[in-house]
């Protein structure tokens, strides 16, 4: 710490002149396409601004970089992967009662949240989550399937309400 | 009904009162929690208005996760990693498009009751003719949230009071849910449904109604025209049946026998803004008779006349019942 420098907005502006061109290169080869590759180069620098105290640490800044755009290409596969799921749900409901564009927008982000939520869940955890929640089945039951007790059911389903509810988008 | 919160849904909650109400949620679901581990829910969510915010969340996440027809979401459930994440999505996407309503609600919690597709302000009743040919009707503070699809007909019911004739067939199934648990109708059934902080009660005016409390999944309460049970969050049970005709408040009347003067007060009180209090030494008294609800003040100017008590108005919103010459 004690080399740190003094990190502004400045730090980024630089960053992002000396890598951004190689971060889009990098970008496109993992996603195939400019446009998405274009967003994402943003969304890395706007984490990277957002957090922007870390820069006085980072010795690599490439490996810095893709360290958060990895994430993100992740992120945005699993994004689009669920968009299709939803895309092809919603094909199965007549017309007149799909919801409005706004609407499924905000689905889609609900979706997105709870998807997430769920899946940086250790899995036991999240099975007894689903278990319950979804196939509505009684703590001592969801303790019998999964060798576990009932404290430690209800343990795993205070785990599971609590990281839905520390969502964001 | 009013915003009472300032802070948007994109602010995330504290910690801790996300970790509360996690663990309230997780108690409450697993049918140990008795009517006074409620009351101490009730209590921690006055306690802070994040606790309230937190809560909110959580109902919105209830609602999101409650609807779905049992065995639809996990019987693919698989073992592996990459199976299970293909059924979890399955899951949920089914969810989303079972219950649009509950979804959008949830990215635009907190305010959840003014996203509901139909609800009432203090006071007001409302009739609603619904597209699959039911009718619905609001009583004042009410809120429903509605989703229809081909096969599945759910009112969300969030708040309130509510009169329901379900389509005649060859209609959806009509699925009116709450957050104690849902009420299944069938076609052409009648049936009123009154939600309070603890309580859901069901009145069944005509056809085939089935209870199912969110805790007792597996259990089922077959009810028909003039019977009635009651949910909490622990169970459902029976209670007294009643003459099978539809409620006074679709004519805006309220009809007392005998009742207390206390719960009489209480049920103006749904009714008109403000605060109706009730002193202890006049609760007991009895009162009987129909009263007008869209005149509140002037039911409450007639109580003199009923019953040996005065009525005090602090300010318009704050009416006090008391023992007539109480300042004598």
């Amino acid at each position: 710490m004690s080399r740190s420098i003094p990190v502004s907005p400045d730090a980024v502006h630089g960053l992002y002149r000396d890598h951004q061109g190689w971060l889009n290169g990098w970008l496109q080869r993992k996603v195939g396409n400019t446009c998405d590759a274009a967003d994402l180069v943003q969304d890395t620098f706007v984490r990277v601004l957002r957090h922007r105290a870390e820069l006085a640490m980072v010795r690599e800044p490439r490996a810095y970089l893709t360290t958060i755009a990895r994430h993100l290409v992740l992120n945005h596969y699993r994004r689009r992967s669920l968009e299709q799921a939803y895309q092809e749900a919603l094909a199965s409901v007549p017309e007149a009662l799909a919801p409005s564009p706004e609407q499924q927008l905000l689905i889609l982000e609900a979706l997105h949240e709870i998807d997430a939520a769920l899946h940086s869940l250790p899995s036991r955890v999240r099975q007894a989550f689903l278990l319950v929640q979804l196939e509505h089945l009684p703590y001592d039951a969801v303790a019998q399937r999964l060798q576990i007790s009932v404290r430690t059911v209800q343990r795993y389903i205070a785990q599971g309400f609590e990281q839905c509810l520390l969502a964001t988008p | 009904m009013s915003a009472r919160y300032t802070v948007g849904a994109d602010v995330p909650l504290d910690r801790r009162a996300a970790r509360e109400a996690a663990q309230w949620l997780a108690y409450l679901e697993s049918g140990q929690a008795t009517v006074a581990d409620i009351r101490a829910c009730d209590q921690w969510r006055a306690d802070h208005a994040e606790h309230e915010r937190a809560w909110q969340r959580a109902q919105a996440l209830t609602s999101a996760l409650g609807l779905i027809p049992p065995k639809v979401g996990m019987a693919t459930l698989g073992r592996s990693t990459g199976k299970s994440r293909r059924a979890v999505l399955k899951a949920l996407v089914t969810l989303a498009v079972t219950s649009p309503a509950a979804w959008a609600a949830w990215r635009s919690a907190p305010a959840v009751r003014w996203r509901a597709d139909y609800r009432t302000a203090v006071g007001e009743r409302r009739e609603w003719l619904l597209a699959d040919g039911s009718r619905l009707w609001l009583n004042t503070t009410s809120a429903i949230d509605q989703t229809l699809t081909e096969t599945r007909h759910v009112l969300l019911l969030r708040a309130g009071e509510i009169y329901v004739e379900a389509a005649t067939p060859p209609g959806p199934a009509l699925h009116i849910q709450t957050r104690l648990g849902t009420i299944h109708a069938a076609a052409s059934s009648c049936v009123a449904v009154r939600l309070d902080d603890r309580h859901c009660l069901v009145n069944v005016v005509a056809g085939q109604v089935t209870l199912q409390s969110a805790t007792e999944t597996a259990r089922r309460i077959h009810l028909t025209a003039s019977q009635r049970a009651a949910f909490d969050a622990a169970t459902a049970y029976r209670l007294p049946s009643s003459p099978p005709h539809a409620p006074d408040w679709l004519q805006g009347t309220l009809h007392a026998d005998a009742m207390r003067l206390d719960t009489f007060a209480a049920e103006l009180a749904r009714h008109r803004p403000g605060v109706v209090r009730c002193d202890p030494d006049v609760a007991d008294l009895r009162i009987s008779g129909a009263f007008q609800l869209d005149n509140t003040d002037r039911v409450l100017q007639a109580l003199p006349a009923l019953l040996p008590v005065q009525v005090t108005y602090r300010t318009a919103y704050w009416v006090t019942l008391e023992p007539a010459n109480a300042h004598a």
